[in-house]
């Protein structure tokens, strides 16, 4: 009888720590491994969108520049 | 009855003299007011207009320009941006004002470009340099004001577009004219990394607010515009 205990409680034991053990799950390193989720497809793709931004922003710009030196430059004049 | 038919005729005669002692008259006008118009500047052209903006183009610099997008606290809406500041160095408005008035006064016929090259010496002379900027908001163009630029800062009043074109002629400078339109929000950002894209831009970090408050992050450049 006391070894049917004794085997019960050591598979006890044995079911408790085989659980902890399958619970846990070591954090990823977010930094590294994220940087390999960008492929070069990917990358090609990005490249080509920030180059469309750039396009945009420097005719963004133009804009601007024409209408601050038109609009000061009413008051250069009658 | 004769006496009656004479009367007529000197009233009637008064009445034709009229127009003829009235023509002199009016050519004495007309010659004063060529003899005055002729001392005047002449109405500028598109093309002069043109040349006054250009002559400001060449005191223009960038500052700082970007784009990004803003997320309010809850993160339900956000808000799209494109900004960029320039200086500038210009000339304060009463002495623009006098040097036109100047022009104006001389006997000899002046014309905009002799005014343009007293304006541009008195720039290099004289000249201070200001901030200017524009922000695009979801696609609407406000300006900006009270702008602060440093190595790691940015920060601006967004204020409603001037009319500068009534200010013009209402006589109210292009700067008090700014500070007349209504604000409408703010922008203040902090230089952030590196981000190693083409044209080494650096994320900018910060506040927008418009309406609401914003959390912004920009893309920003400090390079020269080609």
């Amino acid at each position: 009888m006391k070894k049917l205990i004794i085997a019960v409680c050591v598979i006890a034991v044995i079911a408790v720590i085989a659980y902890f053990l399958v619970q846990y799950k070591p954090q990823p390193k977010p930094v590294e491994e994220e940087s390999y989720v960008l492929d070069d497809s990917l990358n090609t793709v990005l490249q080509q969108e920030l180059e469309k931004v750039s396009v945009d922003q420097t005719a963004f710009n133009a804009e601007v520049e024409n209408e601050i030196v038109n609009s000061l430059s009413l008051f250069y004049y009658e | 009855m004769d006496n009656f038919n004479s009367t007529n005729r000197q009233i009637d005669k008064s009445e034709n003299m009229k127009p003829i002692v009235l023509i002199p008259i009016v050519l004495v006008i007309l010659a004063s007011i060529a003899a005055v118009s002729s001392a005047r500047l002449e109405r500028i052209t598109e093309t002069e207009r043109l040349d006054f903006a250009n002559m400001i183009r060449n005191y223009l610099n960038p500052v700082i320009h970007g784009a990004g997008i803003g997320f309010d606290c809850t993160g339900d809406s956000y808000i799209v941006a494109k900004f960029h500041a320039v200086s500038v160095k210009v000339l304060p408005f009463d002495q623009i004002t006098s040097i036109i008035r100047e022009e104006k006064q001389k006997s000899q016929v002046v014309d905009w470009s002799q005014v343009r090259e007293r304006i541009r010496a008195a720039i290099e002379a004289n000249g201070t340099i200001i901030s200017k900027g524009r922000i695009s908001i979801n696609g609407t163009m406000y300006a900006l004001t009270n702008i602060v630029k440093t190595d790691t800062n940015f920060s601006a009043d967004i204020k409603e577009m001037p009319n500068y074109t009534n200010c013009k002629q209402q006589n109210i400078s292009a700067e008090q004219c700014e500070q007349q339109s209504a604000t409408v929000g703010s922008i203040s950002l902090t230089k952030g990394e590196a981000t190693g894209l083409p044209g080494t831009p650096y994320l900018w970090k910060g506040t927008l607010e418009f309406k609401k408050t914003y959390k912004f992050a920009a893309f920003a450049y400090p390079r020269a515009v080609a």
